[in-house]
């Protein structure tokens, strides 16, 4: 589903450049349940924004689901990203004042689906969370767990194929962690949707079948093969 | 509809500073076009003047006649022949009128030779004519002013002139409306500027030999003051002693004179009328772009989401342009009403004018697009600049940090 070969990117600092990622290969395939782990500062966060589409790389190859994603503009990716990648960020990523149910129903209203239908997919995909009853509330108004279950939500109703993680579980207690990890893992298993996580939590990590270290812009270990995960079966 | 939805919806979100940009954007424009038409109308008699094609050398005239006396016409007739004959002179330049009947108020009729039409402003509607009289007997005329605002390109006014009260028919050709400014040669004094050339007022502009089929010697009248143009080709003596014979028969100023003594007015004009209207105007620029980097940089973690959830940074900006479009449209809107609409209104005397005399021709509407063109890129500028300098996922960290 998803194939990177050679990707590097750098940062331009000063008048030297910083290398954020260096020589990244990697493969995932179709319902893989992913860990992507390392020191602060090690490119976690730069390669998921690789891997969502949301930032650019210097060279190698990245395909998407068939597609050569280097050679797509920002309209194109854009597009790509609203159809079919999901975001779970550590800061949630809602807009605070406005309705939960505006906040699910965000992504469709900038797809091409049409108006009609649309409450009651968020509200279908509410339900899938848990939290329904929260649907006409703002988002300031919910707690931190509720919160995320609210993001969560808003990947679910565009029916990804990929959900993208930073940190998810970094903003919330333990015992909160442990419910968002099951939700995710309950839609991974249940849905056969990827989900890709950045971490340095050893909790996250213990819920992924598979883990990938990264340091100094390289990935340092890969647990296990995708081949050998995708033969494990969803 | 969803575009609308969610457009509405994130204006909801700023409407108060949108809201304030319109208010100062408006009210800036507005003193700003106001003082521009009072500059212009101050101002407009130096390019008129200046299309009348005359010579450097030219001179404005004034004889030297007993103003109250029963014979000032025949005396002023006498001067004008005898100017007429002094070697080099090549054109008197005179304002021949007379007073026609129309209904029953009376009218300026005015002989508008080709010279005196070229300070002429064009007309508003319709067009100067080629022919003064037609071949049916009618006579082509150009209305201006207040009293003839409404007339309509072929309508047909019934005058009477005379003391036999003959009737001619005019046909409308050209309308000049409010402030018709029209060549008026009636004023002489220690400095002479180019307004001193003519008269914001209603009346009928007809050809030359219209005119004078219309009227008889006896019932025209002439300015007391006409300008004199020389021979291009006549030597600097023929030109001295023609002005030294000037100075027998009166007083005269050059052309040249008046011009810099105008420009000099003038600058001192925009001093007084502009210089205040143009600080607004930079107020409202800064004020706009300030708002508008305040709204972007409020609005960056909305926009992370967005962008995040599939919004391009394309549709990021057409957002902004729309609202900065939106903006400046209505801003523009309110203007131009008060250009056309307004002015127009006082004009025809609809209602009462609530400012000075102003003149808004094509430049003041294209001086207004130029505002409005202006703000709306510099805000569009502004925008982009802050969200260029940073690839998305910049903006999308230093919103999160
Ligand atoms: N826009 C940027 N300009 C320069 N350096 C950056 C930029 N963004 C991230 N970095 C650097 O790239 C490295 C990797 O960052 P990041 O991917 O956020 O790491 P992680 O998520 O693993 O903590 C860090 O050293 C960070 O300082
Ligand atoms: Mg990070």
């Amino acid at each position: 589903m998803i194939k990177l070969t050679n990707v590097n990117k750098f940062y331009p600092v000063g008048k030297t450049n910083f290398q954020a990622l260096a020589d990244i290969d990697l493969e995932i395939g179709k319902g893989e349940f992913i860990s992507i782990e390392g020191e602060s500062g090690a490119g976690k966060s730069t390669l998921l924004h690789v891997l969502g589409l949301l930032d650019t790389f210097d060279s190698g190859e990245y395909w998407f689901e068939g597609t050569d994603v280097r050679r797509m503009g920002d309209a194109k990716a854009s597009a790509l990203r609203n159809r079919r990648i999901g975001f779970v960020m550590q800061d949630f990523a809602l807009i605070p004042h406005k309705t939960v149910l505006f906040n699910v129903m965000l992504p469709l209203l900038f797809s091409k689906t049409p108006l009609r239908g649309m409450r009651k997919r968020a509200l279908d995909a509410l339900e899938q969370v848990g939290i329904a009853e929260q649907a006409g509330k703002r988002v300031n108004q919910l707690s931190g767990g509720q919160r995320q279950r609210v993001a969560i939500a808003r990947a679910l109703i565009i029916e990804p194929a990929l959900i993208l993680a930073d940190e998810p579980t970094g903003a919330l207690d333990s015992q909160t962690s442990r419910q968002i990890l099951e939700l995710l893992t309950k839609i991974n298993a249940a849905r056969g949707i990827t989900v890709v996580t950045v971490t340095h939590s050893k909790l996250v990590s213990d819920y992924c079948r598979r883990k990938i270290v990264m340091a100094d812009g390289r990935i340092v270990q890969d647990q296990a093969a995708p081949a050998s995960a995708l033969a494990e079966g969803i | 509809m969803k575009r609308i939805y969610l457009f509405f919806s994130s204006l909801r979100e700023s409407l108060l500073a949108d809201l304030l940009v319109l208010a100062v954007l408006t009210v800036a424009l507005f003193v700003f076009m106001d003082a521009y038409g009072m500059y212009r109308y101050i101002t407009m008699t130096y390019d008129l003047t200046q299309k009348a094609g005359l010579h450097a050398r030219a001179v404005y005239f004034c004889p030297s006649v007993d103003m109250d006396n029963m014979e000032t016409e025949e005396q002023l007739r006498a001067i004008k022949s005898e100017v007429e004959a002094l070697p080099g002179v090549q054109e008197v330049l005179i304002d021949r009128w007379g007073t026609a009947a129309c209904g029953d108020m009376p009218v300026k009729v005015t002989a508008s030779t080709e010279s005196l039409r070229r300070m002429t402003p064009a007309p508003d509607r319709g067009k100067w004519f080629e022919e003064g009289i037609n071949a049916d007997g009618s006579v082509n005329v150009v209305v201006a002013g207040k009293q003839f605002n409404d007339a309509q390109i072929g309508d047909e006014i019934p005058v009477q002139i005379g003391p036999e009260r003959k009737p001619y028919t005019l046909r409308v050709c050209g309308v000049l409306s409010i402030p018709a400014v029209v060549p008026s040669f009636g004023g002489y004094g220690s400095q002479v500027l180019t307004s001193t050339f003519f008269k914001s007022e209603s009346g009928l502009l007809i050809g030359e030999d219209a005119f004078d089929t219309l009227f008889t010697e006896d019932i025209e009248r002439i300015s007391s003051q006409f300008f004199i143009d020389f021979d291009q080709n006549a030597s600097q003596e023929t030109i001295d002693s023609a002005q030294e014979a000037l100075t027998r028969l009166g007083g005269y100023q050059t052309l040249e004179d008046i011009l810099r003594d105008t420009r000099a007015f003038n600058a001192t004009t925009f001093k007084q009328v502009m210089v205040r209207p143009i600080f607004y105007v930079v107020i409202a620029f800064v004020l706009l772009v300030s708002i508008s980097l305040l709204y972007v940089f409020k609005r960056l973690k909305t926009f992370s989401v967005y962008y995040l959830l599939g919004y391009s940074k394309r549709r990021i900006l057409a957002d902004m342009a729309w609202r900065a479009g939106l903006i400046a449209l209505v801003a523009g809107a309110v203007n131009f009403a008060y250009l056309h609409v307004y002015s127009s209104m006082v004009a025809a005397g609809k209602i009462e004018a609530v400012v000075g005399a102003c003149y808004f021709g094509a430049e003041a509407d294209g001086m207004l697009l130029l505002l409005v063109g202006g703000m709306f890129l510099l805000t569009m500028l502004a925008s982009a600049l802050v969200l260029r300098g940073k690839s998305a996922v910049v903006f999308l960290r230093e919103s999160r940090d």
